[in-house]
């Protein structure tokens, strides 16, 4: 299980610049579904690897599901090599990927996103815009069951004169 | 009542809320949870994950002896 306040907080203080994508992000849009894990969108800016790699160390970052003794280095090289991480974490289970289906890589992603106050601290969250496109783009079944209360609730927050 | 609630609750005939409801969501759950800040779903999906986490406990403990009792682990 992951502890969202605590690993939020770290990366946040750890100038990591992500953004909350998935179940969470569709959580904090008012979706009533649970998740158990932590989806990211992080940049893959040079910097940016450097600042996740030394900030995530401290919570023992492993490959979710791999054999036992399997070698796994975390750090920035690490993270430039690869793309898409499911990591198992001392905070929980936390996937990091460089891009998402529908929308992008960061960048794209990070436009996409909405600015939402949280314990004291601003984060990005993908727009339930952003979110339908994704889960659309994706289309497993799972992704599929998830949209009609995710339009309806972009519908019931929509502004005056909105569809 | 805000807007939203409004439109949850009495949604527009050929809308996404009805077909929404038509689908099966509960559309009563999505205002209480509209009602809530941004910082108040996720403490509540983190209390979510806290009980799933206690109901797989308490089934591990039900179903496998082991989990009842630690001195039994490994017997057969």
């Amino acid at each position: 299980m992951i502890r969202l306040k605590e690993i939020l907080l770290l990366l946040a203080e750890a100038d990591v610049d992500f953004v909350i994508v998935g179940g969470t992000a569709a959580s904090l849009h008012g979706s009533s579904y649970p998740t158990f894990d932590l989806d990211l969108c992080y940049s893959r800016e040079q910097t940016n690897l450097e600042r996740l790699a030394t900030a995530l160390r401290a919570v023992r970052p492993r490959l979710r599901g791999a054999p036992e003794g399997l070698p796994f280095v975390w750090d920035p090289h690490t993270l430039r090599n690869g793309l898409n991480f499911t990591l198992a974490t001392d905070l929980g289970d936390l996937d990091l990927l460089g891009e998402i289906t529908g929308v992008g890589a960061y960048p794209e992603v990070r436009v996409a996103a909405v600015d939402v106050v949280l314990f004291g601290r601003s984060f990005a969250v993908l727009s339930l815009d952003a979110l339908i496109r994704a889960k659309q783009a994706a289309a497993r079944p799972k992704d599929l069951l998830s949209l009609p209360e995710l339009k309806a609730l972009r519908e019931a927050q929509a502004k005056t004169g909105e569809s | 009542m805000t807007r939203a609630e409004e439109r949850l609750l009495d949604p527009a005939p050929s809308g996404e809320i009805a077909a929404a409801r038509d689908f099966g969501v509960d559309l009563s759950l999505l205002v209480e949870r509209l009602r809530r800040s941004p910082e108040e779903r996720l403490l509540d999906l983190q209390a979510a994950m806290e009980f799933y986490e206690q109901i797989r406990g308490a089934a591990r403990f039900a179903h496998d002896p082991a989990e009842r009792d630690p001195t039994t682990a490994g017997r057969s």
